[in-house]
Protein backbone atom coordinates (compact mmCIF):
# COMPACT_ATOMS: atom_id res chain seq x y z
CA UNK A 1 0.00 0.00 0.00
CA UNK A 2 3.03 2.28 0.66
CA UNK A 3 3.48 2.43 -3.45
CA UNK A 4 -0.16 2.70 -4.37
CA UNK A 5 -0.30 5.97 -1.14
CA UNK A 6 2.89 7.63 -2.90
CA UNK A 7 1.05 7.31 -6.07
CA UNK A 8 -2.19 9.37 -4.52
CA UNK A 9 -0.38 11.98 -3.13
CA UNK A 10 1.64 12.76 -6.14
CA UNK A 11 -1.74 12.22 -8.35
CA UNK A 12 -2.96 15.40 -5.65
CA UNK A 13 0.52 17.22 -6.04
CA UNK A 14 -0.12 17.43 -9.94
CA UNK A 15 -3.81 18.38 -9.03
CA UNK A 16 -2.70 21.45 -7.01
CA UNK A 17 0.25 22.51 -8.42
CA UNK A 18 3.95 23.09 -7.14
CA UNK A 19 2.92 25.10 -4.44
CA UNK A 20 -0.46 24.12 -4.07
CA UNK A 21 -2.09 22.87 -0.69
CA UNK A 22 -1.74 19.02 -0.81
CA UNK A 23 -3.21 18.58 2.69
CA UNK A 24 -6.30 20.76 1.23
CA UNK A 25 -6.57 18.30 -1.69
CA UNK A 26 -5.82 15.31 0.32
CA UNK A 27 -8.85 16.17 2.95
CA UNK A 28 -11.60 16.94 0.07
CA UNK A 29 -10.28 13.26 -2.18
CA UNK A 30 -10.87 11.77 1.38
CA UNK A 31 -14.33 12.79 1.38
CA UNK A 32 -15.19 12.41 -1.75
CA UNK A 33 -13.57 8.84 -1.75
CA UNK A 34 -15.59 8.19 1.65
CA UNK A 35 -18.73 9.01 0.10
CA UNK A 36 -18.31 6.84 -3.01
CA UNK A 37 -17.22 3.63 -0.72
CA UNK A 38 -20.12 4.25 1.30
CA UNK A 39 -22.83 4.66 -1.77
CA UNK A 40 -24.46 1.98 -2.13
CA UNK A 41 -23.94 0.69 1.59
CA UNK A 42 -27.43 0.03 3.12
CA UNK A 43 -26.23 1.65 6.22
CA UNK A 44 -30.42 1.72 7.67
CA UNK A 45 -29.61 0.48 11.34
CA UNK A 46 -31.44 -2.68 12.64
CA UNK A 47 -31.35 -4.71 15.59
CA UNK A 48 -28.92 -7.32 15.31
CA UNK A 49 -31.22 -10.13 16.22
CA UNK A 50 -33.09 -8.62 12.81
CA UNK A 51 -29.45 -8.70 10.87
CA UNK A 52 -28.86 -12.58 11.76
CA UNK A 53 -31.72 -14.00 11.40
CA UNK A 54 -31.74 -16.52 8.23
CA UNK B 1 10.20 -3.92 4.64
CA UNK B 2 10.99 0.31 4.18
CA UNK B 3 8.25 1.60 2.01
CA UNK B 4 10.94 3.49 0.15
CA UNK B 5 12.55 0.09 -0.91
CA UNK B 6 9.20 -0.24 -3.72
CA UNK B 7 9.16 3.22 -5.03
CA UNK B 8 13.04 2.78 -5.71
CA UNK B 9 12.24 -0.59 -7.46
CA UNK B 10 9.90 1.42 -9.89
CA UNK B 11 12.22 3.89 -10.15
CA UNK B 12 15.30 1.54 -10.99
CA UNK B 13 12.78 -0.36 -13.57
CA UNK B 14 11.52 2.63 -15.32
CA UNK B 15 14.65 4.71 -16.15
CA UNK B 16 16.14 0.62 -17.65
CA UNK B 17 13.48 0.86 -19.51
CA UNK B 18 13.68 4.59 -20.60
CA UNK B 19 17.36 4.25 -21.14
CA UNK B 20 16.52 1.77 -23.97
CA UNK B 21 13.92 4.55 -25.36
CA UNK B 22 11.13 2.65 -24.98
CA UNK B 23 8.76 5.14 -23.56
CA UNK B 24 7.85 3.76 -20.24
CA UNK B 25 4.26 4.86 -18.68
CA UNK B 26 3.18 3.55 -15.42
CA UNK B 27 -0.09 1.47 -16.02
CA UNK B 28 -2.14 -0.59 -13.61
CA UNK B 29 -3.14 -0.58 -9.83
CA UNK B 30 -0.01 2.33 -9.62
CA UNK B 31 -2.01 4.21 -11.93
CA UNK B 32 -5.53 4.13 -10.43
CA UNK B 33 -4.07 4.70 -7.32
CA UNK B 34 -2.50 8.10 -8.89
CA UNK B 35 -5.80 9.05 -10.17
CA UNK B 36 -7.34 9.11 -6.23
CA UNK B 37 -8.08 4.73 -5.85
CA UNK B 38 -5.01 3.73 -3.70
CA UNK B 39 -6.03 -0.03 -3.10
CA UNK B 40 -3.90 -2.66 -2.76
CA UNK B 41 -1.30 -3.60 -5.52
CA UNK B 42 2.08 -5.84 -5.94
CA UNK B 43 3.04 -5.53 -9.42
CA UNK B 44 4.09 -2.69 -11.07
CA UNK B 45 2.40 -1.77 -14.72
CA UNK B 46 4.63 -0.16 -17.24
CA UNK B 47 2.98 0.27 -20.84
CA UNK B 48 5.70 0.33 -23.56
CA UNK B 49 6.94 0.95 -26.87
CA UNK B 50 8.80 -2.07 -28.35
CA UNK B 51 9.85 -2.49 -31.65
CA UNK B 52 10.79 -5.97 -31.58
CA UNK B 53 9.86 -7.94 -27.90
CA UNK B 54 12.89 -10.63 -28.59
CA UNK B 55 15.21 -7.82 -28.46
CA UNK B 56 13.61 -6.16 -25.06
CA UNK B 57 13.53 -9.74 -23.60
CA UNK B 58 16.93 -10.09 -24.07
CA UNK B 59 17.78 -6.81 -22.52
CA UNK B 60 15.64 -7.89 -19.85
CA UNK B 61 17.53 -10.93 -19.00
CA UNK B 62 20.95 -9.67 -19.29
CA UNK B 63 20.10 -7.02 -16.71
CA UNK B 64 19.15 -9.84 -14.00
CA UNK B 65 15.46 -9.97 -14.79
CA UNK B 66 13.73 -13.43 -15.17
CA UNK B 67 10.22 -14.68 -16.18
CA UNK B 68 7.68 -14.51 -13.77
CA UNK B 69 6.23 -17.61 -14.76
CA UNK B 70 6.68 -20.67 -17.86
CA UNK B 71 3.88 -19.28 -20.40
CA UNK B 72 4.97 -15.25 -19.42
CA UNK B 73 3.38 -13.83 -21.96
CA UNK B 74 -0.53 -13.24 -21.89
CA UNK B 75 -2.88 -11.16 -24.07
CA UNK B 76 -5.16 -8.90 -22.09
CA UNK B 77 -7.70 -6.52 -24.33
CA UNK B 78 -5.53 -4.98 -26.81
CA UNK B 79 -2.23 -5.40 -25.29
CA UNK B 80 0.26 -8.12 -24.73
CA UNK B 81 1.38 -8.49 -21.03
CA UNK B 82 5.72 -9.59 -21.05
CA UNK B 83 5.39 -10.46 -17.11
CA UNK B 84 8.78 -10.70 -15.56
CA UNK B 85 10.68 -10.66 -12.01
CA UNK B 86 13.33 -8.78 -10.41
CA UNK B 87 14.74 -9.71 -7.15
CA UNK B 88 15.18 -6.86 -4.35
CA UNK B 89 18.16 -8.63 -2.79
CA UNK B 90 17.89 -5.72 -0.11
CA UNK B 91 14.58 -7.05 1.29
CA UNK B 92 15.03 -10.53 0.11
CA UNK B 93 11.50 -10.52 -2.33
CA UNK B 94 10.87 -10.59 -5.81
CA UNK B 95 8.67 -7.76 -7.52
CA UNK B 96 6.44 -8.58 -10.65
CA UNK B 97 6.40 -6.27 -13.58
CA UNK B 98 4.11 -6.43 -16.49
CA UNK B 99 5.29 -4.75 -19.17
CA UNK B 100 1.94 -4.12 -21.51
CA UNK B 101 2.88 -4.20 -25.01
CA UNK B 102 0.78 -3.30 -28.23
CA UNK B 103 1.47 -2.36 -31.83
CA UNK B 104 -1.67 -0.19 -32.17
CA UNK B 105 -1.89 3.32 -33.14
CA UNK B 106 -4.44 3.72 -30.16
CA UNK B 107 -1.44 2.09 -27.87
CA UNK B 108 0.91 4.65 -29.19
CA UNK B 109 -1.14 7.54 -28.70
CA UNK B 110 -2.35 6.59 -24.94
CA UNK B 111 1.69 6.53 -24.11
CA UNK B 112 2.64 9.84 -26.37
CA UNK B 113 0.02 11.68 -24.03
CA UNK B 114 0.84 10.19 -20.51
CA UNK B 115 1.49 13.32 -18.53
CA UNK B 116 4.60 13.72 -16.38
CA UNK B 117 4.60 12.27 -12.30
CA UNK B 118 6.92 12.90 -9.88
CA UNK B 119 6.86 10.27 -6.93
CA UNK B 120 7.77 11.51 -3.60
CA UNK B 121 11.14 9.89 -2.31
CA UNK B 122 12.33 9.24 -6.22
CA UNK B 123 14.80 11.73 -8.31
CA UNK B 124 13.15 11.07 -11.35
CA UNK B 125 10.21 11.90 -13.31
CA UNK B 126 7.86 9.35 -14.42
CA UNK B 127 5.02 9.39 -16.77
CA UNK B 128 1.38 8.06 -15.78
CA UNK B 129 -1.42 6.80 -18.03
CA UNK B 130 -3.94 9.30 -18.17
CA UNK B 131 -7.27 8.85 -16.34
CA UNK B 132 -9.16 8.71 -20.17
CA UNK B 133 -7.02 5.79 -21.25
CA UNK B 134 -6.55 3.88 -18.02
CA UNK B 135 -10.14 3.48 -17.93
CA UNK B 136 -9.85 2.30 -21.81
CA UNK B 137 -6.81 -0.03 -20.79
CA UNK B 138 -9.51 -1.13 -17.96
CA UNK B 139 -12.59 -1.55 -19.80
CA UNK B 140 -10.96 -3.81 -22.79
CA UNK B 141 -9.00 -5.78 -20.29
CA UNK B 142 -12.64 -6.64 -18.65
CA UNK B 143 -11.47 -8.10 -15.46
CA UNK B 144 -13.88 -8.23 -12.26
CA UNK B 145 -10.85 -5.68 -10.73
CA UNK B 146 -10.75 -3.74 -14.26
CA UNK B 147 -14.24 -2.72 -13.56
CA UNK B 148 -14.75 -2.32 -9.91
CA UNK B 149 -11.45 0.16 -10.59
CA UNK B 150 -13.71 1.42 -13.11
CA UNK B 151 -16.76 2.67 -11.01
CA UNK B 152 -14.43 4.27 -8.48
CA UNK B 153 -12.44 6.43 -11.05
CA UNK B 154 -15.54 7.58 -12.75
CA UNK B 155 -17.19 8.83 -9.69
CA UNK B 156 -14.17 10.52 -8.79
CA UNK B 157 -12.49 11.92 -11.83
CA UNK B 158 -16.39 12.47 -13.93
CA UNK B 159 -15.79 15.92 -13.03
CA UNK B 160 -12.91 15.90 -15.08
CA UNK B 161 -12.40 13.20 -17.63
CA UNK B 162 -13.38 14.27 -21.39
CA UNK B 163 -15.80 12.09 -22.69
CA UNK B 164 -15.40 12.87 -25.80
CA UNK B 165 -11.86 11.35 -26.35
CA UNK B 166 -13.05 7.92 -24.08
CA UNK B 167 -16.29 7.75 -26.81
CA UNK B 168 -14.25 8.49 -29.99
CA UNK B 169 -11.07 6.05 -28.89
CA UNK B 170 -13.66 3.19 -27.24
CA UNK B 171 -15.55 3.26 -31.56
CA UNK B 172 -11.75 2.57 -32.70
CA UNK B 173 -10.43 -0.57 -29.85
CA UNK B 174 -13.69 -1.90 -30.56
CA UNK B 175 -15.62 -0.74 -27.40
CA UNK B 176 -19.16 0.18 -26.67
CA UNK B 177 -18.67 3.91 -26.46
CA UNK B 178 -22.33 4.83 -25.17
CA UNK B 179 -20.55 2.79 -22.24
CA UNK B 180 -18.92 6.51 -21.02
CA UNK B 181 -22.52 8.72 -21.21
Amino acid sequence: MELSNAMLMAGLQAQVGLNGDCLEAYRAWYDKYQAIKWKDANTEAKPLEETNAT
Amino acid sequence: MQPSLLMNALERVFQLVASWGMSPVVAGGLAVAYWGHPRSTRDIDLAILVASIDDFESRLRQSGFVPAKPQHIAQLGFVQVAQWRMALQEASIDIDIDFLISSSPYHRLAIHRAPECDLPGTQSTMRVLTCEDLLLFKAKSGRMIDLADIEVLLELQRDQLDFEYLKARSSEIGLNPSRWS
